[in-house]
């Protein structure tokens, strides 16, 4: 079995690192980072996550870098991090300085940055005016998983030790025996956070039972949801988090090698793993003889090459044997017979990332959050028509209406909410007659939607819910891996019906065929992914089937999204004659005098919606 | 992984038997070792089958098989500079489309071409780039632009034109 893991480089040589060096280790790192009138007085934090970078939090970093050399501030050290949670409101720093409280810096650019260092760090003032104020977003929200991000620097092991990285591995690796590890995850009541929300310890104690050596442990950050960057947020922020908890699990299991399957679209991610797998194994916390105890793990990166049906657990096994990931028929299940026929036990990124607090807190601290059947916190990533979009980890039994309208801020530009979409093409659609259902599990499918991995794109008005249909069916036709017929056959002929509906050729009867249809793809597809192909549209015909209705029989799009359903005409009792369509209209298709209503010269017009787009009274249908 | 996908015209054979060499007779590296010669390549050409099927024992049509199962996966010369552009939900209610579209109308691209005819761009389309935060996204080699207006992502590709054509200058 060596040679087949040996695959990614050499190994590392290491030092015999024990408690006393782990102890030290983060009794310096609690003190380098604790600011004082004799070194560094402030800290700039500059959040680096990639929703930081593509917003040119780079571009701020080299700001601060420069304001502080060129003003020779030697006592205010430049330091970076990952997401702080709040991504439509990157470029953000955190200050902080002695004498006053850490502030979170929003929406900064080179000036406003200058403008901060000079009277936050210079003078003592906070800016308050370009500073984020207390809001829900963070009050509402338990980090646990998250409690690293934007906090620690990702690149430095040694900041994580000083958070108690790695205590909990030594703790079971000195103190616990295998069984006792599995009790206290089981305490927990801790369900695989990929979205089926299988218990974790009775995974565990399963891949302990099979005693076929060796025995492997995959972390699946194959995070292949739309609209989903939960996985990427925590491997980009708190790597270590991620191995300390695959460690655990090993010990657990007994094994000694571990796979990280990472999206190769995640190239951030898997540079700071391949850090701090580096980093782990040169202090002796990974590898060989951790803590000299005598245990091993060894554990390697594998970027995928871009294929959704990865996230499938079969499928992505596959792939780490270098083949097509096609999914195969359980059973057997991993835990028998999964990576090179060998006993595997593989969970989500979030999952492992849960594990280190489990042990240092008890199983009891973790559920003592949460319903009856959900314990302890969920990480969402919101996204869509919110106003504050971003990474949030809420207890398990809030309600949506508070997800949505408190910590999300509620829709952006005063629209109406119309529904949440939640777990992605395998997800369904949560109305607003909905909103009050607990997030949980066996709750959330009552609804038609699932947890999935955690992905929450928030719809207002604009969104059509056909058009959104056809969005998710496209996507899992593109992703099929074409094994099964209901899947690669099925999905197709539902795209073609939703194709037809959006541009105007609905026909009576066409409702039914996609509901049974759907139901049918559900019920015969080979895998998770085509077992839940269907349910965009499912849930969508379940909770909005007014507006499927409105497309075949009026030919009518709601939303406006559907060109083929528009007439470009501009209806004169809504028009208040402001003249923004004019402007907006890039053809000049459009005339428009004062106290007129404007006109769509319907030869010129080339149907590009830039007018729908600018019109803020919906009166251009 | 950064995949740098630069054209090399002359592929390099002795570079690939030194790749597959380190992975001798392991067939289960198949994608490991394509990965690494589209890295180095900038795609997988078809000269490189004999070397890869010899050294790892995998077939034509094992490789064949691998290569266009996955989307990362380019069998004909690329773009220096690739873009990605996000088709995710979040980007695709946020107009991911017709930034797509825009950029495909600068580039004078059709509707099935990946690849500029000056072979200075490769447009893919991504499921989700995860950076739903910021849509819609795209992403020029591994540079990523947020909040995009169709106007904007055009703009980003002029810049990179405009870098290229300083070059020749």
């Amino acid at each position: 079995m060596r040679e087949r893991v040996s695959r990614f480089g050499k190994e590392q040589g290491m030092l015999n690192f024990t408690i006393e060096d782990l102890r030290k280790t983060r009794d310096r790192a609690r003190l380098r980072s604790t600011l004082k009138e004799d070194g560094y007085r402030a800290r700039i934090n500059v959040h680096t996550g990639t929703c930081g970078v593509g917003s040119g939090a780079m571009k701020i970093l080299d700001t601060v870098t420069e304001e502080v050399n060129r003003q020779n501030l030697k006592n205010i050290e430049v330091a970076t991090s990952g997401c702080a949670g709040l991504c439509s409101r990157e470029p953000m720093i955190t200050a902080e300085a002695l004498g006053l409280p850490p502030v979170k810096y929003i929406d900064l650019t080179p000036e406003k940055t200058r403008q901060i260092i000079q009277e936050h760090f210079l003078q003592g003032k906070i800016v308050e005016k370009f500073a984020l104020g207390e809001i829900p977003f963070f009050k509402l929200q338990v980090p646990r998983v998250l409690r690293n991000r934007g906090a620690i620097d990702p690149e430095n092991i040694e900041d994580y030790i000083a958070q108690d990285g790695y205590e909990a591995l030594y703790k079971i690796l000195t103190q616990m025996t295998p069984e006792q590890i599995i009790e206290e995850v089981r305490l927990s009541g801790l369900r695989g956070r990929g979205g089926a929300g299988f218990p974790t310890a009775e995974k565990w104690e399963e891949g302990r039972k099979y005693k076929r050596f060796p025995k492997y442990v995959i972390c699946n950050g194959d995070e292949g949801d739309p609209g989903a960057f939960m996985d990427r947020s925590v491997l980009e922020a708190d790597p270590h988090a991620v191995l300390e908890g695959m460690a655990i699990c090993a010990k657990a299991i007994d094994s000694h090698e571990g796979y990280l399957y990472v999206r190769a679209e995640y190239p951030l991610a898997i540079k700071r793993l391949n850090l701090a797998i580096e980093r782990a194994k040169k202090l002796g916390v990974l590898g060989k003889n951790i803590f000299g105890t005598g245990f091993d793990f060894d554990v390697w990166v594998y970027p995928g090459a871009g294929a959704f049906v990865c996230g499938e657990s079969t499928a992505l096994m596959y792939s780490l044997e270098g083949k097509r990931g096609m999914p195969r028929i359980k059973p057997p299940r991993s835990v028998e017979a999964g990576l090179w026929g060998q006993p595997t036990v593989l969970n989500n990124v979030e999952t492992f990332a849960n594990i280190p607090q489990i042990i240092l807190k008890g199983g009891a601290w973790y559920s003592s959050l949460g319903t009856e059947k959900s314990k302890g916190t969920k990480v969402f990533s919101l996204a869509g028509a919110i106003n504050n979009i971003g990474l949030v980890e809420v207890p398990m039994g809030i309600s949506l209406r508070s997800i949505v309208f408190d910590i999300a801020g509620g829709i952006k530009g005063g629209k109406k909410f119309k529904a949440a979409q939640l777990g992605g093409p395998s997800g369904g659609f949560v109305p607003e007659s909905l909103l009050d259902t607990p997030v949980d599990y066996e709750s959330l499918e009552a609804t038609g939607a699932i947890m999935g991995s955690g992905g929450v794109v928030i719809c207002d008005q604009s969104t059509c819910m056909v058009d959104a249909a056809k969005f998710f069916t496209n996507f899992c036709v593109e992703e099929s891996c074409g094994k099964c017929v209901p899947c690669r056959v099925g999905l197709q002929v539902l795209l073609k019906k939703l194709e037809d509906l959006v541009e105007g050729k609905g026909e009576e009867g066409d409702i039914e065929f996609l509901k049974s249809l759907g139901e049918h793809i559900v019920k015969s597809s080979h895998c998770g992914l085509g077992q839940s192909a269907a349910n965009p549209v499912l849930s969508t015909i379940r909770h909005f089937r007014e507006e499927f209705e409105e497309h075949i029989r009026d030919k009518h799009c709601r939303s406006l999204q559907c060109t083929a359903l528009i007439r470009f005409q501009v209806i004169e009792e809504k028009c208040k004659q402001c003249g923004l369509c004019l402007k907006a209209c890039p053809s000049g298709a459009i005339t428009w005098e004062k106290k007129q209503p404007a006109r769509i010269n319907l030869e010129k017009c080339t149907k590009c919606k830039s007018c729908i787009k600018a019109c803020k009274f919906w009166a251009i249908e | 992984m950064a995949m740098d996908s630069s054209v090399k015209k002359n592929i390099d054979l002795t570079q690939i038997e030194q790749i597959c060499k380190e992975h001798q007779g392991r067939k289960g590296d198949l994608l490991v070792v394509l990965q690494k010669i589209q890295t180095l390549c900038g795609y997988v050409p078809k000269a490189v089958l004999p070397v890869v099927t010899q050294r790892l024992g995998a077939t034509s049509s094992e490789i064949y098989g691998v290569l266009t199962f996955y989307n990362r996966f380019h069998l004909s010369p690329r773009g220096k500079h690739t873009i990605r552009a996000c088709r995710g939900t979040a980007c695709h209610f946020n107009g991911s489309l017709e930034i797509l579209e825009k950029m495909r109308e600068h580039l004078h691209m059709g509707p099935k071409q990946d690849t500029t005819a000056n072979t200075l761009f490769s447009i893919e389309e991504v499921a989700c780039l995860g950076a739903c935060g910021i849509a819609p996204v795209i992403t020029v080699d591994e540079e990523v632009f947020g909040k995009l207006e169709p106007e904007n992502a055009v703009e980003i590709i002029s810049r990179y034109e405009e870098a290229e054509k300083g070059k020749e200058g």
